[in-house]
């Protein structure tokens, strides 16, 4: 948005009175600007005080306090009309949840230990490769691949394992959470 | 903004009914709607619980493309997607077409079944398996990972545990470790007082609501937060290109999560209350964090006008880590500014890729 005067005709009232409009428009703007600026830098300054950390804090800790007897109150009537009902309560639901990660832990451990098999494998049969054709040990071009690719693979296996065993003591963590 | 001269006659009158009828279209689709964001073309690959880790589709080939993948992990409180705002604008996107191959580890919305996932879970559970598979579907065993605001203080606890994992390059953006500092900044003022009691919180909610720790950033500059962007917006509701951008991010900051309530009193006492991390004594599942086992290469970004992080919470990590090869780098901007702002593209991204370009070979 341009905010630069046109060629102005002095004899035209309009022209005048936009040259006014705009000049007002511009004035009102950066005043509007510098009072937002001031009022910023305040309020920075003042939830940056120890007097606003402290009144947050009461204020936080009154409405926890005076909330938490009415809480309770709803949670246990829940409890009541859900059981009446024969219908699951939240903590049947969440225990559930619980239990859905678990299983999805084993199986993210059994897809690493499925990795683990192939990349052996994969290995193995290049391995294999290159001892049936040792003509070729000197000439081929991949065979620093496969080497290395042998190699990789050790590694990984070796990594994923740890993992693998640390992720079988997390899903008992787990489980022990879900069965509390 | 309608212009700003007045109607001299009848068609300009129009023409100025018009204008102001579009504005206020415009102004109620901002504000109302959600703009289209993480646009840039992306397959789930991993999944578990609530979190997914996306590889994005790679543009460039194979060949000229860089070997060592980079894994993205963002803070838990808010969406991911603030890395890939919208096309054009978008940190992902950018690094895609530099050559990266590129995974974000998205950690979900989490539940109230969720409510006593710990930084433990998060970083062994979680983190651990999503670097797995990132390593599986690249080939490759060593990966670059960079973490945002809380996303930082993750990556820098896996690297400081799993430091033999083929973590090669760190990379830390607005990271707040360090907490020495009672005074710097309103987030270690407001929790550092005597009446704020984070187990209240927890025990009254379970999981933090998202509108709680909304309130809480925007809080730290209120004038800005609640009438400033919406006088920017005002200003500007004649340039389309201020008016999307407006509105893709409105849409990031009005996505609300909670967070996980263990994780949240973790946060607070552990970590802006009782300084554990950077003074080593944090302990994860039984594992002290050493932050002298971090051998990774590392970036260290810092945004000279965050005022979430303070730049004094980030600084101290590179005289604690044993990287041989290390670099603090001060960019203009705020805590998402910085790498979401317009200034990004040319302040930001470019550093980041020169400096990850020569070791990710």
């Amino acid at each position: 948005m341009s905010n630069e005067p046109e060629s102005t005709n002095s004899l035209d009232p309009f022209e005048t009175m936009n040259t006014m409009w705009e000049a007002n428009l511009k004035n009102w703007k950066s005043m509007r600007d510098t009072s937002m600026e001031s009022w910023s830098k305040m309020m920075i300054d003042m939830v940056n005080s120890d007097e606003y950390s402290q009144a947050t804090g009461q204020w936080l800790d009154t409405y926890l306090t005076m909330s938490q007897p009415m809480k309770r109150i709803i949670d246990m009537t829940m409890t009541q009309v859900l059981t009446g009902l024969n219908m699951p309560m939240r903590s049947d639901v969440t225990s559930l949840a619980e239990r859905l990660t678990n299983i999805e832990i084993r199986m993210d451990d059994q897809d690493a230990k499925l990795d683990d098999i192939l990349h052996t494998m994969q290995a193995l049969s290049a391995t294999n490769h290159t001892t049936e054709v040792p003509a070729t040990t000197h000439t081929s071009p991949n065979n620093g691949a496969r080497a290395s690719g042998e190699t990789q693979a050790a590694k990984m296996k070796g990594k994923n394992t740890g993992i693998s065993s640390a992720s079988q003591a997390n899903a008992a963590q787990h489980k022990a959470k879900g069965e509390h | 903004m309608a212009s700003s001269r007045l109607p001299s006659t009848p068609e300009d009158l129009q023409s100025e009914m018009q204008q102001i009828e579009e504005n206020y279209r415009t102004l109620l689709k901002v504000t109302t709607s959600r703009a289209l964001v993480a646009q840039t073309p992306k397959q789930v690959i991993w999944t578990l619980n609530k979190a997914r880790l996306y590889r994005y589709i790679p543009v460039v080939p194979a060949e000229q493309r860089h070997k060592v993948p980079l894994l993205l992990v963002f803070a838990l409180m808010n969406k991911p997607y603030i890395l890939d705002l919208r096309p054009g604008n978008s940190f992902i996107e950018y690094m895609v077409k530099q050559g990266y191959d590129v995974y974000l580890l998205d950690w979900g919305v989490p539940g109230i079944e969720d409510k006593d996932l710990k930084f433990d879970d998060y970083v062994l559970d979680y983190l651990t398996r999503a670097i797995r598979k990132v390593k599986a579907v690249s080939g490759s065993q060593e990966f670059s990972m960079l973490g945002w605001c809380i996303g930082a203080i993750l990556a820098t606890i896996y690297a400081s545990l799993r430091p033999d994992d083929g973590l090669k390059n760190l990379l830390l953006l607005t990271a707040p470790l360090d907490f020495t500092d009672k005074k710097a900044g309103g987030f270690v003022r407001w929790v550092n007082d005597k009446s704020f009691d984070p187990g209240k919180i927890v025990t009254a909610f379970g999981n933090v609501p998202g509108e709680m720790i909304d309130y809480g950033a925007k809080a730290l500059k209120p004038v800005e937060n609640y009438i400033g962007s919406y006088l920017t917006l005002w200003d500007n509701l004649d340039n389309p290109r201020i008016v999307e951008s407006w509105h893709a991010m409105n849409t990031w900051v009005t996505d609300l999560i909670p967070m996980a309530g263990a994780t949240y009193l973790q946060l607070i006492k552990e970590l802006y209350q009782e300084n554990r991390l950077i003074q080593g004594k944090l302990v994860i599942r039984g594992e002290r964090v050493d932050l002298s086992r971090i051998r990774a290469n590392l970036l260290n970004v810092i945004a000279l006008g965050d005022h979430i992080s303070p730049p004094c919470q980030s600084e101290s990590i590179m005289t604690k880590v044993s990287s041989e090869d290390q670099l603090l780098l001060k960019v203009k901007g705020g805590h998402i500014g910085m790498m979401a702002g317009s200034g990004a593209l040319k302040f930001t991204w470019p550093h980041i890729d020169s400096w990850l370009s020569e070791r990710s070979e």
